[in-house]
């Protein structure tokens, strides 16, 4: 019986091998160093994602899609002043001052469209590609794809998660599923590993401890030769082992100055109508230290951009909770040179309709029919905006982008094949992008 | 991430053949004769305006040749349009607006054709086409018909049980009986041997975690062990009969059987962030542990959770159960109700889940959106099924007082006496007394009796009124006022009345008697009166009211008809009252008094004139202390009259379902969106069975499923499932328990028999099982018990290499798979070999109080669960906030069904062994009571430990191992615990939890 380490040493695909039996990963793969690339696409351009999820449905015309009123009648629009920022142009919000900096590297989508306006189902399709059953989350198939760059670490970290239901790997290996830290509601700011340390035992002893089972399972396991799951859990328990000591000193942020944790607004927690306390500026620093440590697929999320009642208030509130910690990340992440091969997306699960303005009213509802997503970094255009909406934003017009053409050009990025990408599961060949034909949107691509 | 189990990734990608089937609705088109001939002007405009836009825009999805027709809609031919598809008729002729064709062509709930929206001037033409009849002169059919059954091996499950004789084998000593004979068959056909028979120490290891969930003590396997020496096989029966029949059976099985019905004590989150508790669900829970230890058949166990609302109880407990049984259809996960217009059938979709996908193994839930290229379960039998759920009342409580989250809704109430059987005595003549009544009455000395058959000398009435031997006093707008002769809070009144006012007619229907200073406003005192309109949990019923200032009012639970004679007695016994109606204790309560010193009373209305009686009053008797009940009793007995009927009360509340008042079927939702809607369905159950290719001769036919006028389809639909010759839920219930027994199903998906599904590996065996099954009255023990003493169960779980190359999933059954502990087990075994396991049921849950969202507002993480150290299963199951001590080891989320449990290896689960606080304080515990006794030495508390863990001893190497581990670690902590006592324990205490986290502890062979 092979062990699974020997396995690793033999097979080239590295922590991704099981990629290889999909006869997906053809390619030459250099275990923990470089991603997959299948011979079916163009070389990977990013290495990693990290997801900005603005779950409850962003505002696009009070963000990222500037709609002045046209026309002698007041249309619902914009309801915030925009300006034109950077060498580029773009429109941004007057309410995202610090993204707004970093307008010339964002690539902003304004023709997004989606199936439904319903939040569970929606945000279920955003993460899965599907919106009524369990499938396997983005998060998952890439990993499934790509494997992870850091054997000491979960391949898919998902902050402030939602329900598991959009972290799960479904049918896919349970490996590849993603691990929360902090669930929706959590305390964000203590929020960590579960049981990733314990100060019952000093660590000498533990590893001492640790030697002693692993000596009683080998001989266990010699005495029951052949079986697969035993020699699995003794590598498992090594695996944990380390992972005490790798992501706890991620965790810890007090080797960060002052200026670092105070540009992130870490611990700052804002919590105004539907806008909740998520410590969004810890989510970020942990995301860049976890993309700095080869963590390859990072979720951070945000909610309370379902601003129904109060729309104003509420918005600004969201606005000032993730602009800075955003701004912070992009910064970093290019001062660190991992900007070219990080992948960075932003939006929810649609957008809303807009304010008239001077109607009096402060009320907003759901829009699937037209919103915006940005992506930065990663191979695609900097400074770039694909698609439009209506005059008055309620439906996409051009550039129309699919969450599963979304779905299809992330994995694009990262070298993937959607079509390629599959898993056979109860008799039905699955992938990310459903079974309705999705579109790479190669017009994004630097 | 973490790669572990690979053999299961690697048999994830064996591929099945993709089955080519439709069975269901396909047009089935029959040539139409007698067509009358078409005026040359109208097919003008069909072939100039309307068919080449149907075939420039709608063919590529909705014609004979597309790829993969659209809704099941065919377009290219007269037939095809005429019948429509999955959403029913398209075009209704003469009516442009109703018709589904126009309303999807103006992009109006439906978007056709889904490339953009076809030019005004052609939405013009087919809106003048429809309205002049829809004319359409094309007659060629088209040429699809149903597709032959290329594979009718796909829908074996939905053919009936086939029973095939014995098979022959070759070794003819080994089997014990059919089962053994069923499997040493496939065996023997791939040349395989079954391996030796498990040593009697792996046999009791195995029958106590399998039956009970829980180790054996070394005692039980040492008093095993020898019995199984002197009496072999009987040994073994003699103790899975014992199992069977002890109260852990059902706390594991129990379990198992909560998994599939997707138990959990909170809804999860609703995807609005919000997770309302269920505080009443812990019911289901202990409803199913004790049904798994009664056994009353799963047939009736089906029914108690589909019907149970409607099934006669001979007793209030057993009507309990049945109610708390319905919990089954009420406590699934629910999506948010806000801004969700389709919540309602939300509900029936996870109703329909749990049904067809627990029951049956079928997913029939796929089917509320399209039909299915493969699948054999069509939209319309999905509607029919949802038919019967809509008609049905989902009573799931107020869900956290949130109604963003769902409408809250009324719950089964759990009574302490069954009120309907009871047969109520005819009360509408006047009284008739038994002659010692009076005589009775006079025994216990009253200040005041009257008769009031004629005059009263002790009472006054406020008007003139009429006293006559028929029907005593008659009142109306008037009272009869006396006094008691002491201001002692003590005493008791009894009378006899006949109200003829309707019971919601007025706010208090009336009032019976005041003691009260009359005419005060403030009305301190003790009022009697029977509710009205003003509040419908009291309409018609008694109660007591103790004036303005303390506003307290207790009341009975007995509607009294208007126009009914009826004896009440109120007894006030110092700071307490009670009413007796007719000879029943009708209530009882703490009720302060209020009426001071006042001895004044009034008969027949309220002290202020309020609310008078309409009607009679008779045979009064008013005594200065409280009698007792006896006494009371006695005295109504005394009258002659019959005694009321027993009035109940509630003892709790309990989740489930009831009959609406209005049943009716339900329209297709097309696209699974509410907002439109297609053809209505007639309620039923689901067609395949009856649709299968006509060579087979093993259908199982529905017959006429007919649901009654006043019936949901409930009762017809429990029916149907556990009829005995049924295909499937006999089958999926023995490939379950075959399941938990064996390691994997016959079956190896055992939520999905469908066409996706695996198919079984011994289809004879499982038909074998499956009618044995019925034929044992669908006892799960006995099914069970057949099972384990099977020589195949029996087997070791080792193996040679030559079965490993062979067989290395084990699918043909050569020995027996070695398993993990699962979650519960895990925790209980720890439990119970540092000796902190309480085996005794937990009462209720800890959330029972508690009808809230969880980690609400946001940000503000609470934990409601509470330490306890009685079995898993009574954690409490929050869905998506599930038990710390659980949560690392595949607990299903109980949102969806979970008939399979997930087996990973994760380092998650060696963090929680490492760190968690349950495994640290546990470790912490057995080593305390391993010192308890300073005499013994090192290496007896190493052998206790390894019975205790493993259920052996150690080898001599392993003793030297532990005993080196100890003398390495004392060591160590030599120089930073200089108390003994404290070192030996943190010694120790790391032994311990290192033999908790070894695989052997882990693992059952």
């Amino acid at each position: 019986m092979i062990s699974r380490r020997h396995m690793l040493q033999s097979a080239s695909c590295g922590f991704g091998y099981l990629a290889l039996q999909s006869s997906l990963c053809q390619g030459t793969l250099h275990a923990g160093t470089q991603a997959a690339s299948p011979a079916a696409t163009n070389p990977a351009r990013a290495k990693r994602v990290i997801f900005l999820c603005m779950s409850g449905g962003p505002a696009q015309m009070d963000t990222f899609d500037y709609k002045p009123q046209t026309g002698n009648k007041k249309h619902p629009g914009s309801a915030v002043a925009f300006q034109q920022k950077g060498d580029s142009g773009l429109w941004i919000s007057d309410l995202l001052p610090e993204t707004a900096k970093h307008a010339d590297r964002l690539c902003v989508i304004n023709g997004m469209h989606a199936d439904t306006g319903n939040h569970a189902q929606s945000f279920l399709q955003l993460h899965t590609g599907e919106r009524l059953r369990k499938r396997p989350s983005m998060g998952s198939w890439i990993s499934y794809g790509l494997g992870s760059e850091n054997e000491n670490l979960p391949s898919f970290i998902s902050l402030n998660a939602a329900k598991p239901s959009v972290y799960s790997s479904a049918f896919l290996p349970t490996e590849y599923a993603g691990t929360p830290i902090g669930t929706n509601g959590e305390n964000m700011s203590a929020a960590t590993i579960r049981d990733i340390s314990g100060d019952h035992l000093p660590s000498s002893v533990k590893r001492q401890q640790l030697d002693f089972v692993q000596q009683m399972n080998r001989q266990h396991a010699t005495q029951r030769s052949g079986d697969k799951h035993l020699e699995g859990v003794i590598e498992s328990m090594e695996l944990a082992f380390r992972m005490q000591s790798s992501a706890p000193e991620l965790l810890d942020l007090s080797n960060e100055t002052e200026a670092t944790l105070k540009r992130y607004r870490v611990g700052k927690k804002l919590s105004i109508g539907t806008c909740r306390p998520t410590d969004f500026g810890r989510q970020c620093l942990l995301a860049r230290r976890f993309a700095e440590a080869g963590v390859r697929f990072i979720e951070l999320n945000h909610g309370g951009w379902d601003q129904h009642k109060n729309h104003r208030r509420d918005l600004k509130a969201n606005c000032e909770t993730t602009d800075a910690p955003i701004a912070a990340l992009l910064e970093d992440l290019t001062a660190r040179g991992l900007m070219d091969d990080t992948l960075v997306v932003w939006g929810g699960e649609f957008g809303r309709p807009g304010l008239t303005p001077d109607d009096g009213k402060d009320e907003t509802g759901h829009n699937a029919k037209g919103f915006t997503f940005w992506l930065a970094g990663g191979g695609v255009k900097s400074g770039y905006v694909h698609g439009k909406t209506s005059e008055t934003g309620a439906r996409a017009v051009e550039g129309k982008v699919h969450f599963r053409d979304l779905h299809a050009t992330i994995l694009n990025l990262m070298g993937l094949d959607h079509r390629a990408l599959n898993f056979q599961h109860e008799g039905r060949q699955h992938q990310l992008t459903g079974p309705e034909e999705a579109k790479v949107v190669t017009e994004l691509f630097a | 991430m973490f790669v572990v189990s690979r053999s299961r990734i690697l048999t994830t990608f064996v591929s099945r053949k993709p089955i080519a089937l439709a069975i269901g609705v396909l047009v089935a088109f029959q040539a139409s004769s007698g067509f009358s001939e078409p005026a040359r002007e109208q097919t003008d405009f069909f072939e100039k305006k309307i068919r080449p836009i149907l075939v420039e825009h709608c063919y590529e999805c909705h014609a004979t040749d597309s790829k993969e027709v659209g809704g099941k809609f065919l377009l290219d031919t007269q037939a095809g349009m005429a019948t429509g598809g999955e959403s029913g008729a398209v075009i209704v002729s003469g009516k442009p607006d109703e018709s589904l064709l126009m309303q999807s062509m103006r992009y109006d709930g439906m978007e056709m054709p889904p490339t953009g929206k076809l030019p005004e001037s052609v939405l013009n033409d087919f809106e003048k086409w429809i309205t002049q009849g829809a004319f359409d002169p094309r007659t060629k059919a088209s040429n699809r018909s149903v597709p032959p059954a290329e594979d009718l091996d796909a829908l074996w499950s939905f053919q009936t049980r086939v029973v095939s004789p014995t098979p022959r084998v070759i070794d003819a000593t080994w089997s014990r009986g059919p089962l053994d004979q069923f499997v040493l068959a496939r065996m023997e056909a791939v040349g395989l041997k079954p391996t030796h028979d498990a040593d009697a120490t792996t046999l009791v290891r195995r029958l106590y975690f399998d039956l009970t969930g829980l180790p054996p003590t070394a005692e039980q396997v040492t008093n095993f062990v020898q019995d199984h020496q002197q009496h072999g096989d009987g040994a073994v029966k003699q103790v899975v009969d014992r199992l069977l029949a002890g109260p852990q059976f059902g706390v594991r099985w129990g379990r198992h059987w909560l998994d599939v019905a997707r138990y959990g004590e909170s809804n999860g989150d609703d995807g609005l962030g919000r997770n309302a508790t269920f505080p009443h669900a812990w019911r289901y829970r202990d409803y199913v542990i004790d049904a798994m230890n009664r056994d009353p058949g799963y047939d009736h166990f089906l029914r108690e959770q589909i019907i149970g609302d409607t099934l006669r109880a001979t007793d209030a407990a057993e009507k309990n159960r049945y109610l708390v049984a319905t919990g089954f259809l009420a406590l699934g996960s629910k999506p948010a109700s806000a801004m969700n217009s389709n919540f309602a059938m939300d509900v029936v979709d996870d109703q329909i889940n749990v049904v067809s996908t627990g029951v049956l193994g079928l997913s029939v839930a796929c089917a509320r959106c399209h039909d299915h290229k493969h699948d054999p379960i069509p939209t319309r039998d999905y509607y029919a099924l949802a038919g019967i759920f809509s008609s049905t009342q989902t009573l799931y409580g107020a869900a956290g007082n949130e109604n963003l989250t769902a409408p809250p809704t009324e719950l089964h109430a759990l009574r302490s006496s069954l009120v309907g059987d009871q047969v109520r005595p005819d009360r509408s003549k006047t009284p008739v007394f038994a002659d010692g009544y009076l005589a009775a009455i006079q025994e216990y000395q009253p200040l005041i009796r009257e008769s009031l058959t004629e005059h009263p000398t002790a009472l006054k009435p406020e008007a003139k009124l009429s006293f006559n031997e028929t029907d005593f006093a008659k009142v109306k707008e008037t009272a009869l006022h006396g006094e008691f002769s002491g201001d002692a809070e003590s005493y008791t009144v009894s009378f006899w009345f006949r109200n003829v006012i309707k019971n919601d007619a007025r706010p208090i229907t009336t009032y019976l008697f005041s003691r009260a200073k009359l005419g005060d406003k403030a009305l301190p005192g003790d009022h009697l009166g029977i509710g009205g309109k003003h509040e419908k949990a009291v309409t018609g019923k008694l109660f007591v009211f103790n004036g303005n200032e303390k506003k307290k009012s207790v009341r009975g639970s007995t509607v009294i008809p208007p126009n009914s004679w009826n004896h009440v007695v109120l007894a006030r016994r110092g700071g307490r009252i009670e009413v007796h109606l007719n000879g029943q204790l009708e209530l009882e309560d703490k009720l302060e008094a209020t009426f001071g010193k006042s001895r004044e009373f009034s008969l027949g209305r309220r002290s202020d004139k309020f609310a008078p009686l309409e009607g009679n009053v008779g045979e009064f008797a008013a005594y200065e202390r409280a009698l007792d009940r006896d006494a009371i009793l006695k005295l109504h007995a005394a009258s002659g009259q019959p005694k009321g009927i027993i009035p109940t009360t509630i003892d709790g509340f309990a989740m489930g379902v009831r009959e609406k008042a209005k049943p009716a079927d339900i329209k297709i939702h097309i696209n699974g969106d509410g907002a439109k809607k297609g053809a209505s369905v007639t309620r039923g159950v689901l067609t395949a069975y009856e649709t299968l290719p006509t060579k087979s001769t093993h259908r199982f036919d529905t017959g006429v499923f007919e649901v009654g006028a006043e019936s949901s389809g409930r009762k017809e639909l429990a029916e149907w499932l556990t009829r005995d010759d049924h295909p499937h839920t006999s089958r999926v219930m023995v490939n379950r328990i075959w399941m938990h027994l064996m390691g994997r199903g016959i079956v190896t998906t055992p939520d999905d028999f469908g066409v996706y599904g695996a198919r079984p590996s011994h289809p004879k065996l499982l038909d074998y099982l499956a009618e044995a099954f019925v034929r044992q009255g669908w006892s799960v023990k006995q099914m069970i018990r057949q099972i384990v003493l099977s020589r195949t169960y029996q087997l070791a779980s080792r193996h040679d290499a030559d079965s490993l190359r062979l067989d290395p999933d084990n699918r043909w059954i050569a020995r027996h798979p070695r398993r993990r502990l699962d979650a519960e087990s895990l925790r209980d075994s720890i439990l119970h070999v540092t000796g902190g396991l309480d085996h005794s049921p937990q009462q209720g849950s800890a959330v029972e109080e508690i009808d809230a969202l969880i980690n609400w507002p946001p940000g503000e993480s609470t934990n409601l669960h509470r330490e306890s150290n009685h079995r898993s299963i009574y954690l409490c199951m929050l869905r998506h906030a599930p038990p710390p001590e659980l949560v690392a080891f595949d607990l299903p989320d109980a949102v969806g069904i979970a008939g399979k449990r997930e087996v990973t290896t994760l380092p998650t689960q060696t963090l929680f062994l490492l760190n968690s606080e349950f495994v640290v304080s546990q470790a912490g515990i057995y080593a305390q009571k391993l010192l308890e006794d300073p005499s013994l030495t090192d290496e007896f508390r190493v052998k206790s430990v390894f019975l205790a863990c493993f259920q052996r001893l150690p080898s001599d190497v392993e003793l030297r191992q532990a005993i080196d581990y100890l003398v390495a670690i004392g060591d160590h902590f030599e120089k930073n615990e200089a108390d003994s006592v404290k070192r030996a324990h943190r010694v120790w205490k790391s032994f311990c939890q290192a033999m908790l986290m070894t695989n052997e502890f882990r693992y059952v062979d």
